[in-house]
């Protein structure tokens, strides 16, 4: 790595130069990482970081996030679809922002259940390629549960992707066989998949 | 008889065996430099499996400035960065090594059926090795900055590999939803919020409608209700 790093003993963070941020990214990206850990190192006051114990989770943190996520559901119940959206984008950054060197089990907890409701504000504002992309996302954070596969199969439904909408729909039927909202969305797929390929009597 | 055994005694000079084990060490020698040079030659041919470590590069160039007794205090780096470099050495260290561990199947399979040769198999092997010993390098370095913080610092180190995985995964949402867009050619915002996706017949409409009203709202309550128990 030829690429002449600075250290600012004031702020105690590294930096590049201009021209090298462009021509390497990647090491941008790493001293940036670095960057980030010293602050909430520093910021965490302790001489080594603390073990990532449910004891050590931020709890203050945690109350914020609830209240946010408090306030995204309430507005949902009112059917202020858009502003339950944005209570809750601005509960998955603030989840981000946590110091990475937290508990990931809690944090996954707190972004699951974000995400859950995220996607279900974000199909009702017909952001489906949103919702699609939360629904996703839960699945590969292997929370495969029948809601989920419910939530990612009526998102590729509305963006037209029938196929993976009856694929979806099936492989949440094989966690709950007796899901009446799967079977019922599953039977409107099959039907429209007839439909789109000419079949339909 | 006697007398003609002692004259057939042929007188050997002292210099003779040291000559000859002169010989033979040069030899030796010779051949285990070459052996080694050539070993180290064909280590170095290696094609990483893994791209360049920055986090490892960053490490090395704080170590030897915290380490420079020429330093000023401008210069020399905190203690906490030194901390954190290393904490970001040990995560990178933990991903490849469950990236190898994940690999490690495939590659012996591969091997065993003949569908990947000698010299890709000694590769895996070589950065297994090349890994382990990494990971014993990070320990060392970890007792030269707190007595027993080892215990501690890899499950830290594991925490931070996975909370940036999932940050990286979170900060690509964007960036996957315009591949998509692009992919499955749905252009909402251009077409100004009509919807790509072809319409659901009335009758279909208003069954997905009805089944989403029953879907997502409980769904909502459902995970609130989960919070609270939980």
């Amino acid at each position: 790595m030829n690429v002449p790093l600075a250290y600012d003993a004031k702020t105690k963070q590294l930096s590049l130069p201009k021209e090298a941020e462009r021509v390497v990214p990647l090491v941008k990206l790493e001293v940036d990482q670095l960057n980030t850990l010293v602050q909430e190192l520093i910021a965490n006051g302790s001489d080594v970081p603390p073990p990532p114990t449910p004891e050590n989770f931020n709890k203050d943190m945690s109350k914020m996030i609830k209240k946010l996520y408090e306030g995204g559901v309430q507005a949902f119940k009112q059917g202020k679809y858009e502003e339950s959206a944005k209570q809750f984008n601005i509960g998955v950054a603030m989840i981000a922002r946590r110091t990475k060197f937290e508990s990931f089990q809690g944090t996954l907890q707190e972004l699951g259940l974000f995400l859950m409701s995220r996607a279900d504000a974000y199909l009702k504002t017909k952001n489906y390629l949103g919702a699609f992309n939360d629904a996703d996302m839960l699945i590969g954070m292997m929370m495969v549960t029948p809601d989920n596969f419910l939530r990612r199969g009526v998102a590729n439904y509305l963006l037209g992707n029938y196929e993976d909408a009856r694929a979806d729909y099936q492989r949440g039927l094989s966690f709950d066989p007796d899901n009446q909202r799967l079977t019922t969305e599953l039977e409107i797929v099959l039907d429209k998949i007839l439909e789109e390929n000419g079949d339909y009597l | 008889m006697d007398e003609e055994t002692a004259e057939k005694i042929i007188k050997v000079s002292i210099w003779t065996p040291l000559l000859y084990v002169g010989v033979l060490m040069t030899c030796f020698i010779v051949f285990s430099v070459l052996y080694r040079r050539r070993k180290v030659e064909n280590l170095s041919k290696i094609e990483p499996i893994f791209p360049e470590n920055h986090t490892h590069s960053l490490y090395l160039f704080l170590k030897q400035q915290y380490t420079n007794p020429d330093a000023t205090k401008e210069s020399k780096p905190h203690e906490k960065v030194m901390k954190a470099a290393l904490l970001r050495r040990g995560v990178e260290a933990i991903r490849r090594s469950l990236k190898l561990k994940e690999i490690e199947p495939s590659f012996n399979r591969l091997y065993q059926e003949g569908l990947i040769g000698d010299e890709m198999f000694k590769n895996f092997q070589f950065q297994a090795k090349f890994q382990e010993m990494d990971l014993k390098d990070i320990v060392q370095e970890c007792e030269t900055y707190k007595k027993g913080w080892v215990n501690q610092f890899f499950p830290v180190a594991q925490e931070i590999c996975f909370n940036e995985a999932l940050r990286r995964r979170l900060a690509s949402m964007d960036e996957r939803s315009k591949t998509f867009s692009i992919q499955w050619q749905y252009f909402v915002d251009k077409s100004e919020g009509a919807p790509a996706a072809p319409a659901p017949v009335e009758k279909e409409k208003n069954a997905i409608e009805n089944q989403k009203e029953k879907v997502e709202e409980p769904t909502v309550e459902k995970t609130e209700e989960a919070k609270v128990k939980a």
